[in-house]
């Protein structure tokens, strides 16, 4: 499915070269010792600025629920439909969720609950995103 | 002449009985015609045309004259795509003043309606307050009543629109994503709240039980209310009732939302008329009172609010409405929430423990009797799925109901309180009127 | 399983060889025919015409199919199908044809133009079919609101 391309931005730039490198690395807050994704300037959980630190995860996630996508605005995408987009959420945090194609899993068949994990995807020569699939 | 920025007043716990409670009262409210869109060359039926005939409206609904208003209040948000915006076509063609600009027909700011007014020989002459930075009619109608109360405006006229011009939603087109639309679009997840909501109620289905297809007797009902609105959308134009297989058998554009789970854009306007108890007593209309008001914005902690989030969020919201107007579930007669999508009604419903019902218990609610003339007459405006993505046929019935005068819409059940409002759980405002200054 | 229809427009008694070609016309209602909301540009007389000549019509459409057939009894004209828009391959399943088109105005109905096996012509671009033109002088006369939206 051709994703469209992310472009990074000096905040999330760290983000990025980690998927790159094929590791998925969060924001930590130091001060609530909570995680966070999406990559946003201040922590979403607490009141404290500047503590926010980078913290690679193990990447292993459960499905909460799979929509099926059968029109989107997405012009890259529209040939793609119907497409599975999956929340998951991550086992070290399950406040913290991610979308997903759920990769190899076809429409209407996504497993409610079952354990994924994230897998990395080249959009570019050198550029990756993270997905995450379905373990067998 | 003052301008104020939109803040929110009552977001917060805790903030126990609203201190203007029953001081404040809704004397007048207009309304627009209604197309599904602005058909381009048609220079009565813009969207700001609309807006100025329902301002006016509501002025001759109140008994009042436009120089009897000294409060303004208005969104300037774009209520649609803009033509220039569209996926086909070319860049609109402006026309002549006052349609050489976006202004009039895909937003109306406040400089243009004041100007419109005076321009039609209505002149809001007198206006000391102008507020032009609200989000949408949700919390306008609380900062409205609020700003009554505290006295910066004694007639207030509160205005708003949702429009909509030729052509489809905008593409979004492109090999690449930046901004936030980085951490959804490569997936597919569009910019619509559709998909939240979507996810939500599939966790709701798995929490509780039920379907997608639990849902259809809610969705056929709000079009048969809308059908009994006059001025509605489906009852102008396309005035049938939908069938339970044309429930079953609809197109889905983010499974489990369908086309018929989805409001369609109107183009339409909408005016109310605060003033204060006291000036309320010897005027026209008599009086629906303003018992509390909230609003909510609750950031998203990840990428996606959860049913626990939007479970929350909607208890907070009727716990301080209730708080505010001195109320209990019990109290609430009419209850009008938002229908955008109809995956995430059952959240105000729940909250609000409107008749009753409890968390997980929608569907079966949605399955008895929610007939305008039966014992749970829930959403008797048919919302924006009944009537068109107006936001305001809420607004409407609720206080037709109030006044008795909804017609074929007309609850059997009593009818002197109501709580209304919108948009989403995680960005709200309702409101609690009362036909007595208090419960 | 619904039964596929064969279809000829031969007169009858003529045989398979004698068979003229039959195509297949599958309208989208709203953008695309003058009744649409908004109105479209192809008229009641360039569908009428498409049925003299013999193709097969009908209706694919997001109105519920009860509103697609009460329009088409407005319009007095009696059709072979009214289906919602994305089960415009199961027209294609219930009648034998030698072309399918889907005409309409949006990528909606392009992509289940393609998905259905259909050609698709977009209203707003297509030349004139010659079912779409007056007898009298020749010229393809779009409904009043042109082809602008």
């Amino acid at each position: 499915m051709p994703k469209t391309i992310p472009v990074p931005d000096a905040l999330d730039k760290p983000f990025w070269d980690a998927v790159n490198e094929k590791r998925l690395v969060l924001q930590f807050c130091t001060a609530c010792e909570k995680l966070q994704y999406p990559i946003k300037a201040d922590c979403v959980h607490c009141d404290v600025k500047g503590q926010l630190e980078w913290k690679e995860v193990e990447g292993k996630g459960h499905i909460l629920e799979t929509l099926v996508v059968h029109d989107t605005r997405v012009v890259r995408l529209k040939g793609d439909v119907p497409f599975n987009v999956a929340i998951i959420s991550l086992d070290e945090d399950p406040d913290i969720n991610f979308l997903a194609n759920l990769p190899g899993t076809p429409v209407n068949e996504a497993p409610q609950g079952a354990a994924v994990e994230v897998v990395f995807e080249e959009l570019e020569p050198g550029r990756f995103i993270h997905d995450w699939k379905v373990v067998e | 002449m003052t301008s104020s920025a939109g803040g929110f007043p009552r977001y917060a716990e805790g903030m126990g009985l609203w201190e203007h409670r029953g001081k404040v009262a809704v004397v007048g409210y207009g309304y627009s015609e209604i197309d599904r869109r602005w058909d381009g060359v048609s220079m009565d039926r813009t969207l700001g045309a609309f807006q100025l005939a329902a301002m006016q409206n509501a002025i001759e609904d109140a008994g009042l004259t436009a120089a009897d208003i000294d409060g303004f209040m208005c969104s300037e948000a774009m209520a649609g795509d803009s033509w220039a915006q569209e996926d086909r076509g070319d860049p609109r063609p402006y026309f002549d003043p006052p349609y050489d600009s976006e202004d009039g027909l895909s937003l109306t700011s406040a400089d243009w309606l004041i100007a419109g007014m005076a321009r039609e020989g209505t002149p809001l002459s007198n206006l000391q307050y102008i507020d032009r930075n609200q989000l949408a009619i949700g919390q306008e109608t609380g900062k409205a009543a609020q700003v009554v109360g505290d006295g910066q405006a004694n007639v207030l006229l509160m205005t708003y629109n949702m429009g909509n011009v030729p052509g489809r939603y905008k593409l979004e087109e492109g090999d690449y994503s930046e901004g936030a639309r980085k951490w959804s679009a490569p997936w597919g997840w569009m910019t619509s709240a559709m998909m939240q909501h979507a996810f939500v109620f599939m966790q709701y289905c798995t929490k509780y039980g039920g379907s997608h297809d639990d849902l259809a007797p809610f969705v056929l009902n709000q079009r048969r209310n809308g059908l009994l609105t006059p001025w509605g959308y489906y009852a102008q134009h396309e005035p049938y009732q939908i069938t339970l297989e044309d429930y079953l058998t609809q197109r889905y554009i983010c499974w489990p939302n369908g086309l018929l789970d989805s409001d369609r854009p109107v183009n339409h306007a909408f005016a109310m008329i605060f003033t204060t108890a006291e000036r309320a007593k010897d005027m026209k209309q008599k009086p629906i009172y303003v018992l509390s008001h909230v609003q909510a914005s609750h950031p998203t902690k990840s990428t996606m609010a959860t049913l626990e989030d939007h479970e929350a969020f909607t208890d907070s919201l009727a716990r301080r409405l209730y708080e505010g107007a001195g109320a209990r579930p019990e109290d609430l007669d009419i209850f009008n929430p938002y229908d955008g999508f109809a995956t995430f009604t059952q959240s105000y419903l729940e909250g609000f423990q409107w008749h009753g019902v409890k968390r997980g218990e929608a569907f079966d609610f949605y399955a008895g009797d929610i007939r305008v003339e039966g014992p749970h007459p829930f959403n008797s405006s048919g919302g924006n799925l009944g009537c068109g993505r107006t936001r305001t046929a809420m607004y409407t019935d609720s206080i037709e109901q109030l006044r008795g005068t909804a017609g074929a819409r007309q609850v059997t059940v009593r009818a002197e309180t109501a709580a209304m409002g919108q948009v989403t759980p995680g960005g709200n405002g309702h409101i609690f009127l009362s036909v007595h200054p208090q419960i | 399983m619904e039964q596929r229809i064969p279809v000829t427009s031969s007169e009858d008694g003529a045989g398979e060889a004698g068979r003229r070609p039959v195509g297949l016309i599958s309208f989208d209602i709203d953008g695309t025919l003058t009744t649409g909301h908004g109105p479209g540009p192809i008229t009641r007389e360039m569908v009428e015409r498409a049925k003299e000549w013999g193709y097969i019509i009908g209706s694919c459409s997001d109105r519920p199919v009860g509103d697609q057939k009460n329009m088409w009894e407005t319009w007095g004209i009696e059709v072979s199908f009214t289906v919602l828009k994305h089960m415009l391959d199961s027209v294609k399943s219930r009648f034998e044809a030698d072309s399918y088109v889907h005409i309409g105005d949006t990528d909606v109905d392009y992509h289940f133009a393609r998905v259905s096996g259909f050609d698709f012509l977009q209203v707003q671009t297509m030349d004139p079919e010659p079912w779409m033109l007056s007898p009298e002088d020749g010229q393809c006369h779009w409904g009043p609101e042109g082809r602008t939206r």
